[in-house]
């Protein structure tokens, strides 16, 4: 009798400990998706507060500048760096402007630049609102009749969308400098010429899926970011988990749009 | 035609309830407060009045019982009307809640910009001013919030819940860690404001003295729920333990 018991204990410890991740999976991506539709319903409607949205502009774009950039530079100069040996071996100087425009333009860069984004924005975000949360100042909102996710979820998600497309072209063209500067200095190829290669590889298209991907990551950067910050328990502690829970969804998210747009694109 | 008169109670709470989990604040608690009067709230610490308060300010739902403010029946279903009958809700926090991205001007201000009301920007600034004026802070009004200490961000809180003329004030320890004569002073504030407005103010405090010098009415809070409503000469005079605990004697 006891030993049944102890065995249905276990069964049932077992059964929770599988299932219990798949529930709070769950419950996170339904949040987030009641949040997406929330945010929509209020963009459809226009009902945005444009003050606090300027506000958010400045705030994620001017002061993203400086990280994007040389998170660019450096991403450019390590697609040079990679292909150097190749480079060398065959000779082949008049294709490296091709190798580090395909692979800076379409993957590096946007992905680089979207974890850097999440890093910096996301988290700083998460923790804005989850330090809102617990200091009472959402239901101070609530108590004014003003809807929190209007006032705070929609400017910030309109804002990251759009920075993060117009930071992926200045990345873009920041990271090619990068490589032009890596490829003269490792290389000694012409400026000219690394340029020349550039355009010669028609990279309108790569170039494109990039902000198409800025436009996706800024999204979902938005959407977990708002998501955790909004869910906040607890004290100083609450706020600290909600943001480590924040970066690592943002970047498993980032990961796996990458793949989606794509799958989509080709 | 409906009748336009001012309902006897801006605010009836009927055997409502409110749990967190498995443990609930209160239980079957009713509450009735007359329109346009001063109402004191008292209890022990821990005993449930801010989130009675945030249930009464609509911020908390109910898990069950009825809830009218202003005569009209609080449903979490009807946001427009929830949304209207918040509107005509002013409510400083306990913990403040004062946003830390503006300054004391921006905050005092900010239900008057964010209600849509149109209100024109010279009156919204000769509202906040005179609010500022009253709470002594006009000096501080560009002030960035970490620039003030904590009392003068309590007053801060206090003009905030007052600016927007709402029909019902709830005030969550509005002297809370404030030195004698500042409490006072807010006292005051809350006595001339009211008899300008004639608005319903709710204040909970372990102030009693300042209770006393601006309630028409105390109301008790104790074991999950309201053990004693009348006027402030009734909690003197009665023999109810808790109120002789908070009443019973007189500085």
């Amino acid at each position: 009798m006891l030993s049944e018991r102890i065995k249905n204990t276990l069964l049932l410890e077992v059964a929770g400990g599988i299932g219990r991740p798949f529930v709070s999976a769950a419950q996170i991506v339904g949040g987030m998706t009641l949040l997406q539709l929330r945010v929509l319903r209020a963009m459809l409607t226009a009902d945005i507060d444009y003050d606090e949205t300027l506000r958010q502009f400045y705030k994620v774009g001017v002061k993203s500048l400086a990280v994007v950039v040389s998170t660019a530079i450096l991403s450019g100069a390590i697609m040079v760096i990679q292909g150097e040996h190749y480079v060398r071996s065959t000779g082949a100087t008049s294709l490296v402007g091709w190798a580090a425009g395909t692979g800076v333009l379409a993957e590096v860069g946007p992905l680089l630049i979207g974890l850097m984004f999440s890093g910096r924005v996301g988290a700083n975000n998460t923790a804005e609102l989850g330090s809102m949360v617990v200091t009472d100042q959402l239901n101070a909102l609530r108590a004014l009749g003003i809807d929190p996710v209007k006032y705070l979820v929609v400017p910030r998600f309109l804002t990251m969308i759009v920075m993060l497309v117009l930071l992926t072209g200045v990345g873009d063209l920041f990271a090619l400098m990068g490589g032009a500067l890596t490829s003269h200095l490792l290389l000694q190829i012409d400026f000219r010429m690394f340029w020349q290669s550039v355009l010669d590889s028609h990279l309108l298209s790569e170039f494109i899926m990039g902000l198409c991907k800025g436009f996706a990551f800024g999204g979902a950067i938005a959407i977990v970011s708002c998501h955790f910050g909004l869910s906040t328990k607890g004290g100083a502690r609450g706020v600290g988990m909600a943001v480590n829970d924040s970066v690592v969804t943002s970047a498993i998210a980032i990961f796996a749009v990458n793949i989606l747009v794509v799958v989509l694109w080709y | 035609m409906p009748s336009q008169e001012k309902p006897v109670f801006a605010i009836e709470a009927i055997n409502i309830t409110k749990c967190f989990a498995d443990f609930c604040v209160f239980k079957n608690l009713t509450l009735r407060l007359e329109a346009s009067k001063v109402h004191g709230l008292v209890g022990v610490s821990s005993c449930g009045k801010s989130t009675l308060l945030k249930v009464l300010a609509t911020i908390y739902p109910f898990d069950s019982g009825k809830l009218q403010l202003l005569g009209q029946e609080v449903d979490f279903k009807n946001l427009p009307l929830l949304r209207l009958l918040r509107s005509k809700i002013g409510f400083q926090f306990q913990g403040l809640a004062l946003f830390d991205f503006l300054d004391v001007y921006e905050n005092v201000g900010f239900p008057l910009m964010m209600k849509g009301s149109n209100m024109p920007s010279h009156e919204v600034d000769a509202r906040v001013m005179a609010i500022l004026e009253a709470v002594g802070l006009k000096d501080y009004m560009n002030a960035p919030l970490t620039a003030l200490s904590g009392g003068m961000q309590r007053r801060v809180a206090v003009a905030r819940a007052m600016v927007g003329s709402p029909d019902i004030c709830f005030l969550d320890e509005p002297t809370s860690g404030l030195d004698p004569v500042t409490s006072a002073r807010i006292f005051e504030l809350i006595a001339r404001w009211h008899a300008e407005t004639k608005a319903t103010v709710v204040i909970a405090s372990q102030d009693v003295d300042g209770l006393r010098r601006v309630c028409d009415n105390v109301h008790i809070m104790a074991n999950k729920t309201i053990v004693f409503s009348g006027s402030v000469a009734d909690a003197q005079r009665t023999d109810l333990s808790e109120a002789k605990a908070f009443f019973g004697t007189t500085l």
